[in-house]
């Protein structure tokens, strides 16, 4: 399924894209790309910050998460040891949610075909 | 550029530094999420604030130390106490929940509390840190 957008380009930016094809091909790969580009820069972004958590409470956020719901002895160790662990983990679950949907998200643009830009 | 997502930080950033000395701020934000990270000091206090905010759902843990000692906090991270307080025997059905809560010194006691504010918790530290 495809949309229509309208898009404004200076003059002699559309000057150079019609040295590279049709504007009609050029630009949906360039948006692509660049989809592609800032989905891979969040996504380490993300998987660098959530890195650290993990490396901090030597757990991912998931087991992390589930002791300090579900384990007594473990979230009264954490409250002595590190009282401040929820400014710690607000954080971190962004991060572990933004991983997922980052992925989710660089998956869905390499899937989605990109227009040939080799002169039929 | 895309607009980053309006999170209403630079009122909480303008009063941390009315209310606050030493003021430190730490701000990361992108179109679908926003954080804050302030710590500074209120007299003998230190007031340590984080907010992370994304179109879903707003996360917070505010603190307030005295040296080293924990002596008040806020937040709405799930932990066991707070799960069992809100939930009771069906805690375990809920642990994604936000719950926000009050910690007293030290971590204890834990109060379950109406969802709080940035503002709110600088606004009210006078009355917060107040003898009872």
């Amino acid at each position: 399924m495809t949309s229509k957008v309208t898009i404004a380009l200076q003059d002699n930016m559309l000057e150079l894209v019609q040295t590279l094809g049709e504007p009609a091909t050029v630009v949906p790969a360039a948006v692509r790309r660049y989809v592609v580009d800032r989905s891979l820069q969040r996504l380490e972004a993300a998987e660098e910050r959530e890195r650290t958590y993990a490396q901090r409470y030597e757990m991912d956020y998931a087991t992390f998460n589930r002791r300090v719901t579900l384990d007594e002895a473990y979230l009264d160790r954490l409250n002595h040891e590190h009282p401040l662990w929820e400014s710690d983990a607000i954080e971190w679950a962004q991060w572990a949610e933004e991983v997922e949907l980052w992925h989710k998200r660089l998956t869905q643009a390499l899937q989605t075909s990109s227009p040939s830009l080799v002169p039929a | 550029m895309a607009q980053t997502l309006d999170a209403g930080f630079a009122d909480i950033i303008a009063l941390a530094r009315a209310r606050l000395t030493q003021v430190r701020v730490e701000e990361d934000s992108e179109a679908d999420r926003a954080i804050l990270a302030i710590e500074g000091r209120f007299g003998e206090y230190r007031v340590v604030l984080k907010e992370v905010i994304n179109p879903q759902r707003r996360r917070y843990a505010y603190y307030v130390l005295q040296g080293e000692r924990l002596i008040l906090g806020f937040d709405n991270h799930a932990d066991r106490t707070a799960l069992r307080l809100k939930y009771g025997d069906a805690f375990t059905s809920h642990i994604f929940d936000l719950v926000p809560h009050r910690h007293g010194p030290d971590k204890t006691p834990t109060i379950l509390t109406e969802p709080w504010d940035a503002v709110r918790f600088l606004e009210d530290l006078d009355v917060l840190l107040a003898p009872e």
